[in-house]
């Protein structure tokens, strides 16, 4: 069955979708038939029928006295505000859902394919919570659709690692210019490493000149020189590329650019819509059943971490992988049920990445055994809240009858 | 050494098999090789029968087990087809499966009084107190049958363990007179120190006599405060323990059915306590 699978920038002001067509090979971003690419952050409800409309049909009603109108909707989602309208109670989730409901419609009828696969949504400001209830939600809605939250650094290295690596194989800079400022992403390649690992970080800059109006483009021009020359001097710079609103229009950007171009064999690249592109890419990439993503990527929301658990079998001993460093650490969970056979204690080695060696983590387990058993079942499981936050939490579910659980539980959070 | 492993996967978690000898179920493949590897004297012939079969089958699905038992049932002796079970299960090591082995032998060499015996032994170390108590009843009387047939002396030594054991039980169920009879009984048979000992601490906990103090006249004065001294430190693990457990019970109103039924469940679990520190 032929799938859709969805890159999803989601702000504020609207939703950005891009997929992969695979009849011309190429990412692209979904237009509708007026050619437009967002789908406006906009919620109408018809208090007399209770009927939902989202986007552009929403941001018609504005004005409208008969309809409620809501604006900024991933705000709401995260804020986890309710709305009470009629001694109607609508929580945010709701909220969302109705929006992304409309998201999906939109993208169904854009692209022609009714069913989806893959959904990465680019997202910023979502805690391991706000996760869990937007894939809650989304799957009530598409059952079959398999949904990852990714933050922007996430989405730009997806962007970046899935072009030819010259435009990558140094260090290379994302210039996001729009109405919240500027962002400056930098993605630098690792070296000494076994596999590619690529690391991005970000630096949201609260000095930008402001964004609108022409009267000050030399001074704008002058600023965005000096950065260049700070980020860029001395380096080995593969590529440079600017997107947002800011840099729709480059010509008040000549010193910029300039600056830029002192390396001669320094690329610049203009790109609209970058975080739907990556998010797409990702998607794409999450499909492959047969390709795995080559590449460990770490940044914001990205392990740096190994963690390791050694087991017996029988004679022998394994050593397992309880998380890896460059998974998505929201999605990096692990559940397992262990047998703990005359001891109280579980280790779990952590290996960050470039260190020597790995530390040792113990979970005291004494309580489990406090009444001189010998044995008991245990269900270890690891969440990452944080990308260097590890919560451990241990349950006791007892060795059936033979040594009924004594119902403890451990549970720790870790930096690591 | 201790070990951490991974569970199982079992086909159907709601089929397990009910052993009769020891009153409980077993629901995984880890709980079964340790009931064989630890429970060897409470299997018998009884063990094998069709709802362990389908346990086996249907519960763990594990055929290759289904086929062993099913051939060999009937056909081998129960405690061979254990150590077969065993082996096939693959879960023991090396050094287990040997351990088993030997356990299996020397249980095999037993009389059928001796592993009766052993297997009320094992009920009163699980608490089955009076599954226990009804064997040992059962053991003495047929010892008293046997009377003057020639076998008096080793008879006599049985029958004072079986008193001590009897001892044993009385006092795990808090009967301090019982017990004191059966210990008194116990040690006029085997006149062994360690049941002097027993019943020594057994007088100072019970307000009422449990002996003729007369029973203590021949042991030595710092033998006697040896006694009191380990008595008075085993006492105290257990008053602190105590003190722990019914610190709880300060949140709740007195008098209220909260707190009967917190009295109560900290009573039992006392009492837990107190037998696994005094191991009687």
């Amino acid at each position: 069955m032929n799938r859709l699978n969805l890159g999803i920038d989601l702000t504020d002001w609207g939703c950005t979708m891009a997929w992969y067509h695979s009849g011309k090979g190429t990412m692209e971003i979904l237009v509708d038939q007026n050619g437009e690419s967002v789908f406006p952050s906009y919620l109408a409800l018809n208090p007399e029928n209770g009927q939902w409309s989202s986007g552009y049909d929403a941001e018609q009603m504005k004005g409208n006295s008969g309809y409620l109108v809501l604006h900024r909707i991933l705000s709401l989602f995260l804020s986890q505000n309710s709305l009470e309208v009629n001694s109607n109670v609508f929580t945010a989730d709701e909220m969302m859902m109705h929006y992304m409901e409309g998201v999906f419609q939109e993208a169904k009828d854009r692209s022609g394919i009714r069913n989806l696969g893959q959904v990465v949504i680019c997202a910023e400001g979502f805690s391991i919570s706000d996760v869990d209830r937007m894939t809650e939600m989304i799957r009530t809605l598409e059952s079959a659709a398999s949904v990852h939250i990714y933050n922007r650094e996430e989405c730009f290295l997806y962007y970046m690692l899935s072009h030819s690596k010259d435009i990558w194989s140094n260090t290379s800079y994302l210039f996001d210019y729009g109405p919240d400022g500027l962002d400056c992403y930098e993605l630098n390649q690792l070296n000494g490493f076994s596999h590619v690992m690529v690391h991005a970080a970000t630096e949201h800059r609260e000095d930008v000149p402001f964004y609108e109006g022409t009267d000050r483009d030399a001074e704008r021009d002058r600023w965005f020189e000096e950065l260049a020359v700070e980020k860029m001097n001395g380096k080995i710079v593969s590529s440079v590329i600017v997107s947002g609103n800011g840099f729709q229009d480059l010509s008040w950007a000549k010193g910029f650019f300039r600056a830029i171009k002192s390396q001669k064999s320094r690329k610049i690249f203009q790109v609209a819509h970058l975080f739907a592109l990556g998010a797409g890419y990702a998607a794409n990439h999450l499909a492959a059943e047969n390709r795995k993503f080559p590449y460990i990527c770490l940044c914001r929301n990205r392990l740096s971490t190994t963690v390791r658990m050694v087991l017996d079998h029988q004679e022998n001993q394994e050593q397992i992988i309880l998380a890896k460093e460059g998974e998505n650490c929201f999605e990096s969970r692990t559940s397992m049920e262990l047998n703990l056979i005359e001891m109280n204690t579980v280790d779990l080695l952590v290996k960050n990445t470039g260190a020597a060696s790995a530390r040792k983590i113990t979970c005291d387990l004494s309580d489990f055994m406090a009444d001189g058993r010998s044995r008991t079942q245990i269900r270890l499981m690891l969440v990452f809240p944080e990308e260097n936050k590890m919560a451990v939490r241990i349950e006791d579910m007892g060795f059936g009858e033979l040594f009924p659980s004594t119902g403890q539980i451990y549970q720790n959070v870790f930096q690591i | 050494m201790g070990r951490l492993t991974r569970c199982c996967e079992k086909k159907n978690k709601e089929i397990s098999c009910y052993v009769k000898s020891a009153g409980i179920r077993l629901y995984t493949i880890e709980e079964l090789t340790y009931f064989l590897q630890n429970y060897l004297y409470l299997i018998d012939d009884t063990f094998f029968d069709s709802g362990f079969l389908l346990f086996l089958r249907d519960g763990l699905g594990r055929q290759d087990l289904f086929e062993l038992v099913s051939n060999s049932s009937g056909k081998v002796e129960p405690l061979l087809l254990v150590g077969k079970l065993a082996g096939e299960i693959g879960d023991l090591s090396r050094a287990e499966l040997s351990a088993l082995t030997k356990k299996i032998n020397e249980f095999r060499r037993l009389t059928p009084e001796g592993r009766i015996r052993v297997q009320a032994d094992m009920l009163m170390e699980r608490g089955e107190y009076e599954q226990a108590n009804m064997i040992y009843d059962q053991l003495l009387a047929e010892l008293e049958q046997e009377d003057g047939k020639g076998r008096d002396s080793r008879n006599r030594q049985e029958q004072g363990f079986l008193y001590y054991q009897k001892g044993r039980i009385s006092m795990a169920l808090f009967e301090w007179e019982k017990a004191g009879s059966f210990f008194v009984r116990a040690y006029e048979i085997l006149k062994k120190e360690e049941i002097l000992q027993v019943l020594f601490e057994l007088s100072r906990i019970s307000s009422i006599p449990v002996c003729s103090e007369d029973i203590f006249r021949s042991v030595p004065e710092e033998q006697v405060a040896r006694w009191e001294s380990a008595f008075q430190k085993r006492r105290a693990q257990i008053d602190e323990e105590a003190d722990r457990q019914i610190s709880p019970l300060n949140d709740v109103e007195e008098g209220s059915e909260d707190f009967f039924l917190r009295a109560e469940e900290l009573t039992g679990r006392w009492h837990q306590d107190y037998r696994k520190i005094c191991k009687y």
